[in-house]
């Protein structure tokens, strides 16, 4: 009975608080569903029933609860993508002031703190990391064939004839696509329509975060592989056989973590700024699809070219990450762990914001020597290891 | 934080992978199935004319031939007409030199093709089907040298042996007595349907081994012979889809069956290649229909001019027809030096150790003193077969390349730069054994 009292509250804080503040991340509430699975947040629920659960729907949109119900099993990936996301954004910013740490108990608020709030860097990784995070997951739930709704687009086979035909004038034949090939067309477009709802792209922060969310997913779609392989007598190529390969999730994760470090500042031109109140009395609905994606983003700098569709774009330099700052969000880097012989950012000095650090020796009791026995053992022994562990004061 | 957060697992991959490898391979073989099958029904269930027959085997053969390649469907036809009409106008001058003059004719034909018209990649594309095309040529002419034709062949026949759906794409090459044969018999039984079944059932699972499974079980860090030999079984499984369908496709147009229903073609013995007694078995059972051409038609052709020559050009046939190309003729060399000096070591080998060893295993009772299941006999088999598993990842691993190489042919730097990775350690190993037979 506590528990459901305690849930009925919950969904009552998330959605005043959904609704009190319409101007902060609009969309980016759903990143809550990342830590749908753990048990001590939400209630504990096995995936196939996500769709259910209260707690989830609750940080949820309209327009997303539709589609998560339309769409029978896209949830879970949908929270796979998160969880997996916040994962790899952990694991990219694992030596770096900012560590992208993520609350365990939303109780209404945003999964990755007030840091959201501010258009830094920091928050154009979070929006591209997680928008590339649901789609590669939905891409890959597809093709696993989790997701019912998801049959292949068979649009492409309705077209080859004229394309084999067009083709076969220019001499060059065109190879009929086999298979769900397309899966990533769904992931992308799904995508598209759960992680951008909110999003309007009429102020300059909603710029920023659909810019940055279809960066993500451009990483996950060009760093897409087709690969093919012939076969036929002797080594020639009358029958071809292809398929996509998607990246790996880390690949993408790095492809981001580089476009992070050479992000650029934008600004919008005035133009812009006036824009939204003046048009947002006369049409409130949102711009037409086409031009939803063509956002014009200024360089800060004019000496800048602007930016490319694959780079991540802030509009204000960030925080300082080294003191606790609750307004932000900012945990600090006090207690952080660090590498004293390191002059990188995961070093002593620039972790620890020169306020020095300590050191501690401690014994850890670890498997080592492990050897393999045929067949299938593997045998270790405890060693007592000494570690020097070195934390920020 | 483990690095390991997220692994490819192997459901997922194999999803991804098999998923449209297995629908591709599935439509393709769908259309061979049909026109075969169309064939079939049509020869079974109406009584027709004799050249009736061949025509509507040439008709559902060519629009197959069409909708598979395309365009480069003309090529096919030109090969065909032109050699039709060279047979014929042979024929008035010569009755023994048809076979000679119609081979280096069409080899001709194939190498201009090559080098001076068609583009690389549509060229690797239609390769196969050209050299199905060029074997059944020739061995037309030199049947006809040596009187197998009561009369003149007729162009709706000549038409309807290239063009037969059964085998104009994939293979095998049947010679075309058989061809009518197989055409003018009529049955059908239930089996037929279970014989199409179970080797498409194995030719996709070929497919998928080499697409899929064996490029992911050995990791590309692993040390190179074990990539080398992973390369080369993908392109053996390869070889092994391609024949499996080309059976699937012959025994849905009901060819290449016995009188109480079974099955009696054979094109490649995937068993004796990878886990192969010797080289000259796996040279044989690699392509038994090519094989029994090459020996039938070109070395028994060229044998009275003497042994060397038989071989010589029995090698040069079989290079050729794969077009001018360093990878196949060095391949195809390399094969053939290897497995000479193996013969004859194995057989210096057994009579010096008394072993039942040989490169053929003794057909009845061998006359060594250690028979086939003695300890010894086994030890020795055993070193030989390793020896060819290594050559055959050494001479596969040739096949294995980046798409676009696959697509537009191999050339001579990709060869070269393959078997320098594995510091020719075949060619050194072959004269290494070469040497110990000298000794011997």
């Amino acid at each position: 009975m506590n528990c459901l009292w305690l849930l009925v509250i919950t969904v009552l804080c998330l959605r005043c608080e959904a609704a009190s503040k319409p101007r902060r991340g609009r969309g980016s509430m759903w990143w809550g569903i990342a830590k749908a699975g753990e048990p001590n947040n939400l209630s504990p629920i096995s995936p196939g029933v996500l769709y259910m659960d209260p707690a989830v729907h609750a940080t949820l949109r309209r327009k997303q609860r539709r589609l998560a119900r339309d769409n029978p099993g896209v949830l879970s990936a949908v929270a796979k993508g998160a969880s997996m996301a916040v994962a790899e954004c952990q694991h990219q910013f694992k030596f770096r002031r900012w560590n992208c740490s993520t609350r365990n108990f939303l109780r209404g608020k945003n999964l990755f703190g007030k840091i959201v709030d501010r258009g830094c860097r920091e928050t154009a990784f979070i929006y591209a990391i997680t928008s590339a995070g649901v789609t590669h997951a939905v891409a890959r739930a597809c093709a696993e064939g989790s997701i019912e709704s998801c049959t292949c687009d068979y649009s492409h086979i309705d077209r080859v004839p004229h394309r084999t035909r067009a083709a076969a004038a220019a001499n060059v034949r065109v190879w009929k696509w086999g298979g769900c090939s397309d899966n990533i067309g769904f992931g992308f477009r799904f995508s598209r329509e759960f992680v951008d709802t909110g999003e309007r792209g009429k102020s300059p922060r909603e710029k920023m975060n659909l810019h940055n969310n279809e960066a993500g997913r451009a990483h996950v779609q060009t760093e897409m592989r087709q690969e093919c392989k012939c076969h036929g007598m002797s080594g020639s190529c009358t029958v071809k056989t292809c398929w996509m390969r998607l990246p790996s999730f880390r690949s993408v994760g790095d492809a981001l973590k580089d476009r992070f470090d050479g992000a650029s500042r934008v600004m919008v031109s005035n133009t812009d700024l006036e824009a939204p109140t003046q048009r947002n009395d006369a049409a409130p609905h949102r711009a037409p699809r086409r031009e939803r994606y063509k956002l014009k983003l200024q360089p800060h700098n004019p000496d800048h070219k602007s930016p490319g569709s694959k780079d991540l774009v802030y509009l204000e330099p960030s925080p300082g990450f080294c003191e606790k700052n609750p307004r932000l969000g900012i945990p600090g880097t006090h207690g952080r762990a660090c590498n004293d012989t390191s002059i990188g950012v995961d070093g002593c000095d620039l972790m620890c914001c020169g306020r020095g650090y300590r050191t501690e020796t401690m014994f850890v009791v670890e498997r080592c020597n492990c050897t393999f026995h045929w067949c299938c053992e593997v045998k270790c022994k405890y060693c007592r290891t000494e570690k020097v562990v070195h934390t920020c004061l | 934080m483990d690095e390991e957060e997220y692994p490819e697992n192997a459901w997922t991959y194999f999803a991804l992978c098999g998923e449209p490898t297995l629908s591709e391979g599935l439509r393709f073989a769908k259309d061979l199935i049909i026109a075969n099958v169309i064939l079939r029904l049509t020869v079974q269930f109406i009584p027709l004319p004799h050249n009736v027959r061949h025509s509507v085997c040439m008709v559902i053969g060519s629009f197959l031939l069409y909708y598979s390649i395309g365009p480069a469907f003309i090529w096919t036809v030109g090969l065909t007409t032109a050699a039709y009409i060279l047979l014929i106008l042979l024929s008035f001058i010569t009755r023994k030199w048809r076979g000679l003059v119609m081979s280096i004719a069409v080899i001709g034909f194939l190498i201009s093709c090559e080098i001076y018209v068609l583009n690389p990649k549509m060229w690797q594309q239609i390769r196969g089907i050209q050299m199905i095309a060029a074997m059944k040529i020739i061995s037309v002419a030199i049947e006809m040298d040596r009187e197998i034709f009561k009369s003149m062949i007729n162009p709706v026949e000549f038409g309807g042996y290239i063009f037969c759906p059964a085998n104009c794409i994939l293979g095998p090459w049947i010679s075309f007595h058989t061809y009518s044969k197989y055409l003018g018999v009529r049955f059908l039984c239930q089996r037929w349907i279970k014989i199409i079944t179970v080797n498409l059932c194995m030719s996709m699972l070929y497919l998928v081994l080499s697409n899929c499974v064996i490029p992911w079980y050995i990791d590309d860090e692993s040390s190179k012979w074990l990539v080398a030999y992973r390369d080369a079984q993908a392109f053996r499984m390869s070889h092994y889809f391609v024949s499996s369908l080309s059976i699937v496709s012959m025994v849905s147009a009901g060819f290449g069956l016995t009188n109480d229903c079974h099955c009696e073609l054979q094109v490649t013995k995937p068993l004796f290649i990878e886990l192969p007694r010797s080289l000259v078995q796996v040279v044989i059972y690699w392509n038994i229909p090519m094989h029994q051409w090459l020996k039938n038609y070109v070395f028994k052709s060229s044998q009275p001019y003497g042994h060397f020559a038989a071989i010589f050009t029995t090698y040069a046939v079989s290079s050729l027809l794969h077009g001018v190309n360093f990878q196949f003729s060095a391949v195809l060399l390399s094969i053939g030096t290897f497995s000479y000096i193996e013969y004859n070591l194995r057989y210096k080998v057994a009579s010096a150790l008394e072993v039942c060893c040989l490169a053929h295993p003794c057909i009845k009772q061998c006359e060594h003193k250690h028979k086939k299941n003695s300890v010894l006999a086994i030890i020795t088999n055993a070193v030989f077969s390793i020896i060819t598993i290594i050559h055959l990842a050494y001479l596969g691993v040739m096949f294995e390349a980046s798409f676009s190489v696959q697509e537009s042919g191999y050339s001579y730097f990709h060869t070269i730069s393959k078997w320098e990775n594995l510091n020719y350690f075949s060619h050194g190993f072959a004269a290494f054994m070469y040497v110990i037979y000298l000794m011997m």
